[in-house]
């Protein structure tokens, strides 16, 4: 196994070396016999990385202790879906995973039907490889996932109990998934670029997966979230922790990037800013890989720390100054026969803003992480940027993002009016304010909530109108009947009504977001046995403390009985798991007893020999809200993609047009 | 080190065997050469995706997102570009559009937007 098991490794670095090489050759000297060369080389290097995975699986399950990865994270009484999930709970399985999606897109690239012929391909996947070759290198020299234990011990050390959770199973995977998608727009881009075509044509090549890798991406950050909600113990689902930053950048720019592609495919605008975007969004895809690492900032999440992170940094550099030359190179290109805004009042002014918006955030958020780094260059110091800092930045710009967001729908491409604006705009707004002055009457009175919750109201009203208007203007010019026109309206136009049910789970998150951080209630309270705990209108019985054993794990829980309003919710037992072969702290399994109300969210924290314990309670309001709109998010891009063919014809605008040499 | 199995030589081999067939059997087909260029934008798809464009600003009217001149402006606007394109498909050679052409072009746009709705719906 040790030979083969490394031979997929060096086979892979040698193949996708050679294939890099022999694609660049046949494109210099056009002999599609090289490409072609290359092209197989693509399928060997799938079929190495393949194996490897295959071949560490393999590992793993059968508990092999002969390699060191399989003593750093399993033991040979872990259950057999952590044994394998492991896989991509330490650097060198992790890595072993990003390569493998990456071969996997690589041949996805070369084998779709659509890009049968393209001249684009041969230089998006040598683009590909170079990325491949890099992580070969680093799986080959760096981080060996295949390196033999010496001694061979004779149990493991064992999975670290915070990843023994069905949160961590997902949410490496979709989170790879995101960033090693990413790589595939990036290439097309760059691809363009070489190639001098400055048409939106590989705009409509990377539409598919451009929204699969931001679909993906935002699942990684919503499983991370809910991850640490269940697991870490401290009742919060966002810390703005480096790596959670680092997977969150990417996710704005993206995001960013995916509403200004609109604006180039229908006026023929922001090329350089799209191609700028899509690089600082790779680029940032690499920077969090760097982040967790080089071990330079400390996390709950970041892997122990290597040389890794100086790898990955080179390698950014690499990447981002050869792309920054090529785009700078075709700059004079790119800015020829670019179209121009023809009004401030249109949907184009609401994207670019909106743009605007996420890139500050990204922006704050770089700065907020690689702040501590930057204090101890200049002062000599490690400053710390903590939670307030975020906060107090971030809100504003989502809600300012929120409002454009209520504001698109009303307006047109090209030109609206201010008179149409304020036509539409006028009832929403109204009724906004009218939901404002009821929520400070209920009793909302935090200013943030209050008008978070008014834009929020704002935007369900205007995207409720923008599908109700669809319907009402399809039905003028077919004559059909409302929910056949509803579902013609939606499947006919599948984006921009993929964006929209996106949009509404973006409002909903909002709302769970607004919700829990401004309203939530904590108590932490010691007390005997048949003693009980009140919160709200909740009382926590606590009825019996008591311990004992799950496999070789030994578990330490409290029964709780929970009343709301004097009337009993259920029995309960929040408990610590002390995992074998783990010198870590214990892990924390909580209650939490979710409605679309609150979440009722109760920790046994610590406990004493005379039967004492002491609980962390907490209500945490419309904590549902955020997994609904996470929900909605993955069904709304998911119809937006849906039968997606990139030779859709989109309206395209042509303005004033501007010849510059 | 690990003691090196037959089995497991046996597997390298053909893993190394496979890979060399990937990448050397493209060597030994015919010669074929990189002669397919990037499809430049056609006539046709320039005319659908006005006929698209025209369709959106119709849809966006009723939808009281854009004024009735502003319509009327850029519904124009397009419709000359799109009569420009049947001009030069027709083979017309004068390059000035006179009315009776403009009338017979419209009507021809606006039977081709009917047919192009019941195709595609809104806004596609």
């Amino acid at each position: 196994m040790y030979l083969f098991a490394n031979a997929t490794i060096y086979l892979g670095l040698a193949v996708s070396i050679y294939s890099l090489l022999i694609i660049t050759l046949g494109i210099s000297t056009q002999k599609q016999k090289l490409i072609n060369s290359g092209k197989g080389g693509i399928i060997a290097v799938f079929t190495c990385a393949g194996l490897a995975m295959i071949s560490l699986f393999y590992l793993l399950g059968t508990s092999d202790f002969h390699y060191q990865y399989v003593v750093d994270y399993t033991s040979s009484d872990l259950p057999i879906l952590y044994k394998l999930t492991a896989l991509w709970a330490g650097n060198a399985g992790s890595l072993l995973l990003w390569t493998f999606f990456l071969s996997l897109y690589m041949v996805m690239i070369m084998s779709s039907r659509k890009m049968k012929g393209n001249p684009m391909v041969p230089y998006v996947t040598s683009i590909l490889l170079a990325n491949a070759v890099f992580f070969f290198f680093i799986l080959g020299f760096v981080a060996k996932p295949f390196e033999l234990s010496n001694p061979v011990p004779a149990e493991g050390r064992g999975l670290n109990p915070m990843l023994q959770n069905p949160g961590m199973i997902i949410h490496p995977v979709t989170l790879y998934l995101g960033y090693v998608g990413l790589s595939v727009p990036f290439a097309f881009a760059m691809a363009a670029l070489i190639m001098k075509n400055m048409d939106d044509f590989w705009i409509k090549m990377t539409r598919r997966w451009t929204i699969i890798a931001w679909l993906f991406l935002s699942l990684g950050n919503i499983f991370g979230g809910q991850w640490a909600y269940v697991e870490l113990g401290w009742g919060g689902y966002w810390a703005w922790d480096p790596v959670e930053n680092a997977s969150f950048m990417p996710w704005l720019t993206a995001t960013a990037f995916l509403h200004s592609v609109m604006i180039q495919e229908r006026k023929n605008m922001l090329k350089v800013w799209n191609i700028s975007l899509i690089i600082i969004s790779y680029a940032l895809t690499l920077f969090g890989t760097f982040l967790v690492r080089s071990g330079v900032l400390t996390s709950v999440h970041a892997f122990s720390n290597s040389n890794l992170g100086l790898y990955f940094l080179v390698f950014m550099g690499i990447a981002v100054i050869g792309s920054l030359y090529v785009l700078m190179s075709r700059y004079n290109l790119l800015k020829r026969s670019a179209g121009e805004f023809n009004s401030f009042v249109s949907k184009e002014s609401s994207f670019l803003i909106n743009n605007l918006l996420l890139v500050g955030a990204a922006f704050a958020v770089f700065w907020g992480t690689i702040f501590p780094l930057v204090s101890e260059a200049v002062r000599g110091t490690k400053v710390t940027v903590g939670t307030p800092f975020f906060n107090t930045v971030e809100s504003p710009i989502l809600l300012c993002m929120m409002f454009v967001m209520s504001v698109c729908p009303m307006l047109a491409w090209q030109k609206s009016t201010v008179k149409n604006l304020r036509k539409n705009f006028l009832i929403p707004a109204i009724l906004a304010v009218i939901g404002m002055v009821l929520m400070v009457v209920l009793g909302i009175q935090k200013a943030w909530a209050v008008i978070g919750y008014g834009v929020i109201i704002l935007l369900l009203i205007t995207h409720y109108l923008e599908f109700y208007r669809g319907v009402k203007a399809r039905r003028k010019m077919t004559g059909e009947n409302p929910f056949l026109a509803l579902y013609r309206l939606m499947i006919k136009n599948r984006r921009r009504y993929g964006g929209y049910l996106v949009h509404l789970g973006i409002a909903f998150i909002t709302m769970g977001i607004i919700g829990s951080q401004n309203y939530d209630l904590q108590t932490m309270k010691t007390i005997d046995l048949g003693k009980s705990i009140e919160i709200k209108d909740y009382r926590i019985n606590y009825d019996r403390l008591d311990q004992k054993k799950e496999g070789p794990n030994d578990v330490v829980f409290a029964d709780i009985t929970v009343f709301k309003d004097g009337k009993k919710l259920g029995s309960f037992e929040p408990k610590k798991i002390f995992y074998a072969n783990s010198e870590n702290e214990p892990s924390t399994e909580v209650t939490i007893i979710s409605s679309l109300k609150e979440d009722l969210y109760v920790v046994l924290s610590a406990w004493e020999n005379n039967g004492k314990a002491t609980f962390l309670v907490k209500v945490n309001p419309m904590m549902d809200w955020l997994w609904i709109g996470s929900f909605m998010i993955v069904i709304g891009a998911l119809f937006a993609i849906w039968n997606g063919k990139y030779q859709n014809i989109t309206p395209r605008y042509t303005g004033v047009r501007k010849e510059v040499a | 080190m690990q003691d090196i199995s037959v089995i497991s030589i046996v597997c390298t081999a053909v893993l190394a065997l496979v890979c060399l067939f990937f990448i050397l059997s493209p060597l030994f087909k015919w010669e074929a050469y990189l002669g397919i260029m990037a499809k430049e934008q056609d006539i046709s798809q320039i005319k659908e995706n006005l006929f698209s464009t025209l369709n959106e600003i119709e849809f966006e009217y009723k939808m009281d997102k854009i004024s009735h001149n502003d319509y009327k402006n850029l519904k124009k606007q397009y419709e000359v570009q799109i009569a420009g394109i049947l001009k030069d498909e027709e083979k017309f050679a004068s390059s000035n559009v006179d009315n009776s052409l403009m009338d017979e072009v419209e009507r021809e746009i606006e039977a081709t937007m009917q047919s192009y709705k019941k195709k595609k719906g809104e806004g596609k």
